[in-house]
């Protein structure tokens, strides 16, 4: 089993990443510039949390219809303050046709909003799966939420901890994870190698915490040291390189030696690597027009480098979150809609990543986008929506069966929808979703992370075991 | 004992109530007098205090003390604690140690041109209310300032930045002062916690982030139920687990109705969005009792509904399991296990009368605390101050920053007032301890940045002014004095490795290899190689040398301080200053 490579296999496994080529990937949004090929020939999960509760409802739209009983325009009635407009029939019509882009499975008729016009092509190419009614966590608490989700564990409490999903996959299929977030999620916390089935244990030695891929290593002193940042520099390298081996296991410290390892470790060989990487003007115009954001341009760019440095970080799974002000509880329409354009725009963060791939890394590539909880079914007075529980999770990649995994728009609904606090019901246990990509990752997965998966409530006539091709 | 009163928010004043003692908590014991010494009140100081700038007799005279009575004396939520925090004697016209201490004041102080204002000129701004860095700043400097009580401000910050957290990004450095000031007003006044919560609750800052001013009845309520909720989860720790229907359709949809009516008015601030005053109007107020909890709330006004509703809270039973243990989580230990949550929980359980403050206390003494249990991961704004409280012997150091507070700011991206998770708390010790970014950060603040503690021009260290016996101590010494000073575990940790290491900085200025084998200096010195005769002489040997602090030559003396600095960033950079054991 391995976690981080020596030095040597960096070194031999990064040489033989640059001599690798590839076919060049033909399309209309292809970046010239995009390197011909990562070398990846194994399934790569990217988990991009969007925390604070989006509500996909208002990405996700019934069609607006003109009998006043149907689903649409009550759905719609119930949700023209979060949409901005007047309560007519007209407003409703006008927005829906404007805003939004009509699609549908066959079965299912919805609208994405129209500034997510990169969502709205691949799915329209059949690489999205919008999966409804996913049960996260009952308790409408942000954080417990997130912890759930991140845990991979319904029955998380408001004062207990434990290891990720993320990290649990990682251990069955061999691999690190690599944390691209500001501090590593939960997801990514492995489980105690000695007591594998105990969700509480916590072992960190699989992820590789690397919040900013081209800031990552550390300094190092001259090779004629002649002051005292070069003699701490080599001090702190020797000092930490002896410590270490006599830090048991089980040391609270024992993390912090390993953060400089990883660091030192990795830190040549990442630049390295990165040096070698393609030019992406894509990605850069993402930093450098500021249109998306610094923190979803460097989303796409860790991602991107993630993805480039598969190998040498001897790593399938990635964790990732967009911070952005998800939590809409009022002005939900100036709010969420700028997210989700910067996102999943044509211009947007993701369309820039894909451009930029390769075909290998766009054909590897499943992304699992969500956040912890839906909203409530009815806008607030706030002219935003509140806390609810089932929500939609997008799963989007080349692999992925596109369609609409449990029911979009439950009819159930309607006899809800002005009862105080009525939400979207959460009918279909993360297990179900999160044990099939583990499933996809590393066949056989899902049942090892999720051991519960088959006792996790599933909407009749739903499977997710088909949600990969 | 403190009797002031407190001009509460909302027009209501609180009488203020006498400090509560210590006195046995149920699930709490106290620490024997045996196993209550230097170390474990340097612990508690570390902890509580960021460190605080208590002098080592001091700390000795608290150790000398029964546990009980040296808590009393150490923290407490008087804006002034001199023995925590003795004045810098060499600042003639400050005087601190009578100056109000409310984040208010101290901005007003720092961005003046008062002549006790040791602030430079071309810092001052970055102090004032109407600089978007103004309440950062301020808390940065009041919580390492000579002459205050930086267990205050430790508890101030887990109030404002954890506990009810509300963000910079959406709320005003007026709005964010105010907030803080009538926090730990309620604190110093020792209300009852469920009252300091209400009054936490009654904020601008709060009610801007939750947009709870907007919330109106008119025969129904146009609300937003954000805060409605958090009021319930982040103030008290309650789910509504037991009866979730009653909770979401009940108790959050009349809270919601509760907190209606609120408006902001200005005191000072320019534009009314950065209002910080909360006004509890009866203008699209909720006109009737509204039930919560299953009780009647039927206060005239918000105000009114929610400190009635607070007092329902703090007896709830998921209030009472939750809230002890996420205050302990918060300030104390990253780690608690269930059993030591049984026992908070019977220690909230046993105060009749919550107090926040005899809750800390007998915690702080108890062996649940001084436990090798327990573990604290540090996070960078406890480090940051807690550093730079270790090693400042002068305000001035502060107010020149020589410390660089935009590490921690720009470097670090870690900002007081700007939670890393919005109203669920800022960064916290795991998150640090996980985050290889963060600890790069540090690194190279002892790396590339050890200027600042070697030779900074805005303030000539001369540590003379911090060590025992005005620095006529020989590396061996001061190694000791120092590690124990910033790591503050009895120098469990501190090896032949560690003691080698510090020994090359302070005997030589360089580091160990080229002075312990001048031939190989890029090759590490091993544990082996120091356990081996030759290493343990070596470690004698360099271990008596003298460092020449006392030196008569300015140069000598100017060389030794530099030693030290540099001894202090390879301490500092070392993993047990990012994280506490309990013993």
């Amino acid at each position: 089993m391995s976690t981080l490579l020596s030095r040597r296999d960096f070194l031999r496994a990064g040489l033989a990443a640059a001599a690798c080529t590839g076919l060049g990937l033909p399309g209309p949004v292809r970046d010239a510039h995009a390197a011909d090929s990562f070398g990846l020939t194994q399934p790569f999960f990217a988990n991009l949390m969007l925390n604070g509760g989006p509500d996909m409802r208002h990405l996700l739209m019934p069609p607006m219809s003109s009998q006043s009983a149907s689903y649409g325009q009550r759905f719609w009635r119930a949700r023209v303050r979060s949409q901005g407009i007047d309560d007519t029939l007209s407003a409703m019509d006008t927005r829906g046709q404007q805003d939004y882009l009509p699609v549908s499975d066959g079965t299912t008729h919805f609208g994405i909003l129209a500034r997510c016009g990169w969502l709205y092509d691949m799915w329209e190419a059949g690489k999205v799966a919008f999966v409804c009614g996913v049960l996260v966590d009952s308790s409408r608490d942000h954080e417990l939420a997130q912890r759930s989700m991140n845990m991979g564990s319904r029955s998380s409490s408001k004062v207990s901890y434990g290891n990720g999903w993320g990290g649990r996959l990682a251990e069955v299929a061999d691999c690190n994870v690599l944390a691209l977030t500001n501090s590593p999620r939960r997801f990514s916390f492995g489980p105690d190698p000695a007591d594998l089935a105990n969700p509480d244990k916590v072992d960190m030695r699989r992820v590789i915490p690397m919040s900013d891929t081209r800031e990552f290593g550390l300094p190092e002193a001259d090779a004629d040291p002649d002051w005292f940042h070069d003699y701490l520099m080599r001090g702190l390298r020797h000092y930490y390189g002896e410590r270490r081996k006599t830090i048991p296991k089980a040391s609270v410290y024992r993390q912090l030696f390993d953060n400089e390892r990883k660091l030192r470790e990795l830190g040549g060989v990442v630049d390295a690597r990165l040096a070698q990487a393609p030019a992406t003007p894509g990605l850069d115009a993402l930093f450098n027009d500021g249109s998306v954001g610094y923190e979803l341009a460097l989303v796409a760019r860790n991602l991107y480098d993630a993805l480039f440095m598969h190998d040498v970080l001897d790593t399938r799974i990635a964790s990732l979150e967009y911070g952005a002000n998800w939590d809409t509880h009022d002005a939900q329409r100036a709010e969420i809609e700028p997210n989700l354009a910067n996102l999943f725009g044509r211009d947007g963060a993701l369309a820039a990543l894909y451009a930029a791939l390769p075909t290998d890394a766009r054909a590897q590539l499943t992304l699992l986008i969500g956040g912890e909880f839906g909203r409530q079914l009815a806008d607030n007075g706030g002219r935003g929506t509140d806390h609810g529980e089932g929500t939609v999770m997008i799963v989007i990649g080349e692999q992925v069966r596109g369609g609409v995994y449990g029911t979009m728009f439950p009819e159930e609904e309607l006899d809800r929808l002005h009862e105080p606090g009525a939400d979207i019901h959460g009918v279909n246990g993360i297990e179900h979703l999160f044990g099939a990509i583990c499933d996809w990752v590393q066949p056989g997965a899902g049942n090892v992370v999720f051991p519960r998966r088959a006792s996790a409530p599933l909407e009749a006539g739903v499977d997710l075991g088909g949600i990969f091709a | 004992m403190t009797w002031a009163l407190l001009v509460g928010l909302g027009g209501v004043a609180h009488a203020a109530q006498p400090a509560p003692d210590v006195g046995d908590l149920p699930g709490l014991t106290t620490v024997s007098d045996a196993a209550w010494n230097q170390l474990a009140v340097r612990k508690v100081l570390h902890t509580f205090a960021f460190g605080g700038q208590a002098s080592d007799a001091q700390i000795a005279r608290w150790a000398d003390m029964p546990p009980r009575t040296a808590i009393r004396q150490m923290l407490s939520f008087d804006e002034h604690n001199l023995r925590l925090s003795p004045p810098d004697r060499t600042l003639s016209r400050e005087h601190m140690e009578t100056r109000p201490q409310s984040l208010r004041a101290l901005s007003t102080l720092w961005s003046s041109t008062d002549t006790g204002n040791y602030v430079p000129t071309a810092r001052r701004t970055g102090y004032s209310r109407a600089d978007w860095m103004g309440g950062i700043e301020t808390w940065t400097t009041a919580a390492r300032v000579r002459g205050g009580n930086p267990f205050r401000h430790r508890v101030g910050f887990w109030e404002t930045n954890f506990h009810l957290a509300t963000s910079h990004n959406k709320t005003s450095t007026w709005q964010i002062i105010r907030a803080y000031d009538d926090t730990l007003a309620a604190l110093a006044a020792n209300r009852p916690y469920e009252d300091v919560i209400a009054t936490a609750s009654l904020t601008g800052a709060v009610t801007t982030q939750y947009g709870t001013q907007y919330n109106r009845y008119y025969d129904q309520c146009y609300c937003n139920e954000d805060f409605a909720r958090e009021f319930h989860q982040l103030g008290f720790g309650i789910l509504g687990s037991a009866e979730p229907d009653y909770h979401e359709r009940v108790s959050i949809k009349n809270t919601a109705a509760a907190l209606s009516g609120i408006y902001l008015t200005s005191t000072e601030t320019p534009n009314e969005w950065e209002a910080e005053k909360v006004n509890c109007g009866l203008d699209g107020h909720v006109p009737t009792a509204v039930e919560v909890q299953h009780t009647l709330l039927d206060g005239g006004n918000a105000c009114g509904k929610i400190r009635q509703l607070a007092r329902v809270s703090i007896k709830h039973p998921e209030s009472v399991n939750n809230l002890p243990v996420m205050i302990v989580q918060g300030i104390a230990d990253d780690e608690v296990s269930p059993t030591e949550a049984a026992a908070l929980r019977r220690a909230w359980r046993g105060m009749p009368k919550k107090n926040l403050l005899r809750f800390l206390r007998a915690y702080a003494v108890s062996t649940l605390f001084h436990s090798r249990a327990r573990v604290k991961y540090i996070t960078s704004i406890e480090r940051f101050i807690t550093i730079s409280n270790l090693i400042a012997d002068s305000n001035r150091e502060h107010y020149a920053d020589v410390y660089e507070s935009w590490r921690l700011y720009w470097d670090e991206e870690m900002l007081p007032f700007r939670p890393l998770h919005e109203v669920f708390g800022h960064q916290t010790g795991p998150e640090a301890a996980g985050s290889a970014q963060i600890f790069r950060k540090h690194y190279a603040a002892s790396t590339e940045g050890v200027w600042r503690y070697v030779e900074h021009n805005a303030y000539p260290k001369d540590w003379r002014r911090m060590l025992p016996d005005k620095g006529r101590l020989t590396v061996r010494q001061t190694a000791e004095w120092l590690w124990e000073h910033f790591i503050v575990d009895g120098q469990r940790n501190f090896g032949p490795l560690e003691r080698a290491h510090v020994y090359a900085l302070l005997s030589a200025g360089r580091d160990l290899a080229p002075v312990y084998q001048p031939r190989s200096p890029n090759t590490p010195v091993t544990r082996a190689q120091l356990d081996s005769e030759a290493g343990k002489r070596w470690l004698a040997a360099t271990g008596k040398r003298k460092l020449g602090l006392e030196s008569a030559a300015e140069a000598v003396r100017r060389d030794a301080n530099q030693r030290i600095g540099a001894a202090v960033a390879f301490i500092i950079a070392t993993p047990f200053m990012l994280a506490q054991e309990g013993r």
